[in-house]
């Protein structure tokens, strides 16, 4: 709870209609993507300016109260969770593009900007905002930023980082300062570099200046159809070896196909083992050869089929079908926990066969679509959350998929953040020397450590489920 | 001997890999002779050295192949050189994964023959930079040309290992390529000019060795025709690799010949030979035969449309030849007293820059050379003046400070990358620190509280 002088100055300084104090109200800012992680906020504002991000932030300094940033709430770690009982600072009328310039290649939005619309308002231009993250539809750049998120395209493009040039963020002590900006290669340390990807506990970003790539000339979508799941990732290592990049290689396994299926009729097979969707994008010329190269490999791996999207119409319908995956599991199974591990490329077929054996193990079906050419893994852990022991078990699950990726020198999370989720794994990568460096890291720019705390670092009082979950459910079920 | 720096660092290293008293002479920097140089040859040593230093109170100085060593200001002190060059193996290197790790004393060239032995490389291609190490590259985050499609090494890092101030080893990041685990240490530590930590091993993402390199070579009378070819270019989907202008500005923009040296090998031949102009935007493709084919003629109208009078398609030696000539920039100049500045802009002001540059150099009777990977909007600005002594200290510095005052009234950025040492002890070859440097400053604090790590060398004296 927020002492109600707080919530009273709060008010004078945005009027009644941008503050939230009432219980009912805050439900919906419980949680974010991870319904399984949930808090109780103290007070949610809605600021319009930096100016107003900055006279929040200092009043909370004074408080010495706890104050976290949110945008739209998608995240998957619990990054946005107000665990202090605080004040949740909400991006979401923080939303315009202030600035695109084309001959630079860049633009300069506000954080709480959902990403495909600044894609969608520069497409006519011929341009695009290259990462794109499956809930691009609804996620907001501020949480991008934050999270350094990816998406299938950044295989060729890389993630938010890479497209990061600058940034006006409001300190943990309501100071207004520019990282970086419009320019590269400023001299001095890559402040921005260091903010990107700190999951909001440096300060809250209130512009971004993102670059801009000229869309592609051509685009092309392939299926391929295996029986198996390994030759559906060795044809991603063989693509890799031949010097072949495409934009995206993403891979589905049948338990998710079958689900996009009844859910979307994107037109996958439903009785393959796994299938492999491939986009070549870039200039026309040459793409036809290309294309041909990756049927060759496919067959060379006993593709079944190899389908190349004749239209705009398909392409769309197969990009669909991945997108909707986490929905669609929404209509298989109550409950669904998704991991993020990272391993590298070449142990993928070694890890799948880990993670069917987890999942074996736990008597707990585990769906799997990830991001193959980065090596990013999301499996899903389907349970039911009504039967008590089946969340426990899917969280046991969770945490041995995720060893099992370290130990074959991946790592924890390739794009959803460690947050509360997964703290308490840090240090299964980390030494207490390194999380000591992060920790003289996180210091700088927040001392007081009121900067969404209680996150990243391991922190022994959190064991999952922080409160009580909501059942019945299904999460995801709403994108 | 009585130097217990000295002493301490040979009972670790033993005295073979020592240099010290005389010895250690070739290692000055910026004059400043170091009382100790060391060679470690493992990570463990460096930890141990760096643990003396520490202990001693001792500056240390970073060094790699020291190509770089006149970046930045004079250090306050330099007691103990720490050579990197023994830590030069490649750790391990995966084709099907496209990454590697390498310890920091490699070389650039030794790496890249080693990746290319198997289809891959580092897609860094700073010019002169094949005996700079991959810890001097990161520390300084150089890049090349062909940063406009490959960014530069903080965008390659993928894990790094340090050792820090007080010889604590520590890591960031992984070995693969997608990673959010905690927080993004590589960003910290790649440019920052070994003022935090000394970097030891570096794991980098790679890319597939081209099957095919061209250019297609522009001649424009002027950097604001040049610059409409660039800006017709950044516009389209075309994927060139690289965009670099070079000329030299001079105020009335006529023609001096474009580079020293002449044009570069094969520019300039093309069908309009006569009355070519003096700036050469040079335009890089790579990649597939067929990619590389179809991306030619629609580069070459763009460039004929925005008023070249030259065009040329390079490859092969030609292409070499014409990279070379750009990077005579970055070579020894001859002339008695000269600096190189590098600004960053926006893309579309590199004209404008080239026209400041001009007037700069005629109000002070020097010549300027200009190399721009202009798609990043990243200039090179080279002056030169044939005045010796502080005369041609004065020209020079007059010019640079006109560039850096330009570059502070257009939230550009600056910084004189290398200069002659008698200059550089005249002026700060940082840009002035801005609002974000409470930051930086306490970064600093942080991780090298007794301010030992190439103390005084960075941006504000950090
Ligand atoms: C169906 C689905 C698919 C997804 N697919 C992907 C995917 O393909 N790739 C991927 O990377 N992620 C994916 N995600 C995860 C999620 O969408 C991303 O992490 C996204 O970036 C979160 O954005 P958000 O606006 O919802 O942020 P929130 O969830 O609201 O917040 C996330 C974090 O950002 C911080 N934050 C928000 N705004 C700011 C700001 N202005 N300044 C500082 N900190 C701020 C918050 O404090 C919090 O720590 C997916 C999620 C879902 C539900």
């Amino acid at each position: 709870m927020v002492e109600a002088r707080i919530v009273r100055e709060l008010t004078a300084l945005l009027g009644p209609e941008r503050v939230v104090g009432d219980p009912h109200d805050l439900i919906v800012y419980e949680c974010d993507g991870l319904t399984l992680e949930r808090a109780t906020p103290g007070v949610v504002v809605l600021p319009e300016t930096a100016e107003e991000v900055a006279r929040i932030v200092k009043i909370a300094h004074r408080e010495q109260l706890p104050f976290v940033a949110r945008g739209a709430g998608t995240g998957l770690s619990g990054g946005c969770l107000d665990l202090g009982g605080g004040i949740i600072i909400s991006m979401a009328r923080m939303d315009r593009i202030l600035e695109v310039d084309f001959d630079s290649r860049l633009a300069m939005v506000e954080p709480g900007l959902v990403n495909l619309w600044l894609t969608n308002a520069v497409s006519k231009h011929g341009f695009l905002y290259a990462p794109d993250p499956s809930s691009q539809s609804a996620c907001t750049i501020g949480g991008n930023v934050a999270e350094n998120s990816g998406g299938p395209h950044t295989l060729k493009y890389g993630t938010t980082t890479n497209h990061v040039l600058g940034l006006e963020v409001v300190l943990p002590d309501g100071e207004i300062v520019w990282l970086g900006g419009r320019v590269q290669d400023r001299p001095g340390y890559d402040l921005t570099g260091v903010f990107v990807g700190s999951e909001g506990t440096f300060g809250i970003a209130t512009k971004v200046v993102v670059r801009l790539l000229p869309a592609p000339e051509a685009v092309l979508t392939m299926l391929g159809v295996f029986e198996t799941m390994d030759d559906a990732g060795n044809t991603v290592s063989q693509i890799i070896r031949e010097g072949i990049v495409p934009a995206a290689l993403e891979i589905m396994d049948q338990l998710t196909t079958q689900a996009v299926e009844d859910y979307i009729h994107a037109g996958y097979p439903r009785d393959a083992g796994a299938v492999l969707l491939v986009e070549l994008d870039g200039p026309r010329a040459g793409m036809a050869l290309q294309a041909d190269r990756i049927t060759r490999i496919c067959r060379e791996n006993h593709a079944r089929e190899v389908r190349i999207a004749k239209d705009d119409e398909e392409r769309q319908k197969l990009w669909k079908g991945r997108k909707s995956a986490f929905g669609a599991y929404g209509r298989i199974t109550p409950n669904f926990y998704v991991m993020d591990g990272v391993v590298p490329r070449t142990r993928l077929p070694e890890i799948l066969r880990q993670i069917e054996e987890i999942g074996a193990r736990h008597g707990l079906r585990i769906a799997n679509v990830f991001h193959a050419g980065d090596g990013n893994l999301h499996p899903m852990v389907l349970y039911d959350g009504r039967i008590p022991e089946q969340t426990s078990r899917a969280l046991q699950c969770g945490e041995e998929i995720l060893r099992a990726c370290v130990d074959l020198g991946g790592a924890l999370t390739g794009e959803h953040g460690i947050g509360v989720e997964k703290q308490n794994f840090m240090p299964m990568m980390f030494s207490p020397a390194d999380l000591a460096a992060m920790e003289r890291l996180k210091q700088v720019f927040s001392p007081d450590n009121l900067c969404n705390p209680g996150k990243i670092f391991p922190n022994p009082s959190h064991h999952g489920e922080t409160t009580q979950r909501m059942p019945g459910i299904p999460g995801g079920a709403w994108i | 001997m009585d130097d217990r720096l000295v002493q301490e660092a040979e009972q670790i290293l033993g005295a073979a890999h020592l240099l010290a008293g005389a010895d250690a002479a070739p290692y000055a920097v910026d004059g400043m002779v170091p009382r100790a140089v060391a060679f470690p040859e493992s990570v463990e040593e460096v930890a141990a050295l760096l643990g003396v230093a520490h202990r001693l109170g001792a500056a240390v100085i970073p060094w790699g192949a020291g190509t770089r060593q006149d970046l930045g200001r004079p250090p306050k002190r330099a007691d103990l050189i720490l050579g990197l060059r023994r830590l030069n193996r490649v750790l391990e290197h995966e084709p099907g994964d496209l990454t590697a790790s390498v310890q920091a004393g490699i070389a650039l060239g030794a790496l890249q023959e080693a990746l290319g032995a198997r289809g891959q490389w580092l897609a860094l291609d700073p010019p002169r930079g094949h005996q700079a190490t991959l810890g001097g590259l990161a520390a300084t985050n150089v890049a090349g040309p062909r940063r406009f499609r490959y960014g530069t090494l903080r965008d390659m890092v993928i894990g790094i290992r340090v050792v820090g101030a007080d010889g604590t080893v520590t890591k960031g990041g992984g070995k693969v390529v997608k990673n959010v685990t905690g927080y993004d240490m590589n960003k910290l530590y790649v440019g920052s000019l070994g003022t935090l930590a000394v970097i030891v091993e570096l794991n980098v993402r790679l890319h597939p060795v081209p099957a095919v390199r061209a250019a297609v070579a522009g001649t424009f009378r002027s950097p604001d025709e040049a610059w409409g070819a660039t800006r017709a270019i950044l516009h389209s989907p075309l994927q060139p690799v690289s965009l670099v202008l070079m000329g030299e500005p001079t105020e009335h923009g006529g023609v001096r010949g474009s580079a020293a040296g002449g044009a570069p090998a094969g520019i300039g031949s093309g069908p309009v030979a006569e009355d070519a102009g003096p700036w050469v935007l040079l335009v890089g493709i790579e990649g597939f035969p067929e990619v590389v084919a179809g991306q030619r003629q629609p580069l070459h109208d763009l460039c004929l449309r925005a008023g070249a009078r030259s065009l040329t398609a390079l490859e092969g030696e030609e292409l070499v030849a014409a990279e070379s000539a750009m990077g005579t920039l970055w070579d020894l100049p001859s002339a008695p007293c000269w600096a190189r500045c590098r600004l960053s802009t926006v893309p579309a002001r590199v004209p404008k820059l080239c026209e400041v540059a001009a007037g700069l150099g005629a109000e002070h009777g020097l010549r300027a050379r200009v190399a721009s990977f202009i798609g990043n909007g990243i200039t090179h600005v080279l002056l030169m003046t044939d005045a010796g002594g502080t005369v041609g200290e004065d020209r020079v510095i007059a010019a640079a400070e006109g560039l850096k005052a330009w570059a502070a009234g257009e939230q550009a950025a600056y910084v004189m990358e290398a200069a002659p040492v008698a200059l550089r002890r005249r002026v700060d070859p940082w840009e002035a620190p801005r609002g974000d440097f409470r930051l930086m400053a306490g970064l600093k604090a942080a991780f090298d509280p007794e301010g030992i790590l190439n103390p005084g060398r960075f941006i504000g004296g950090l």
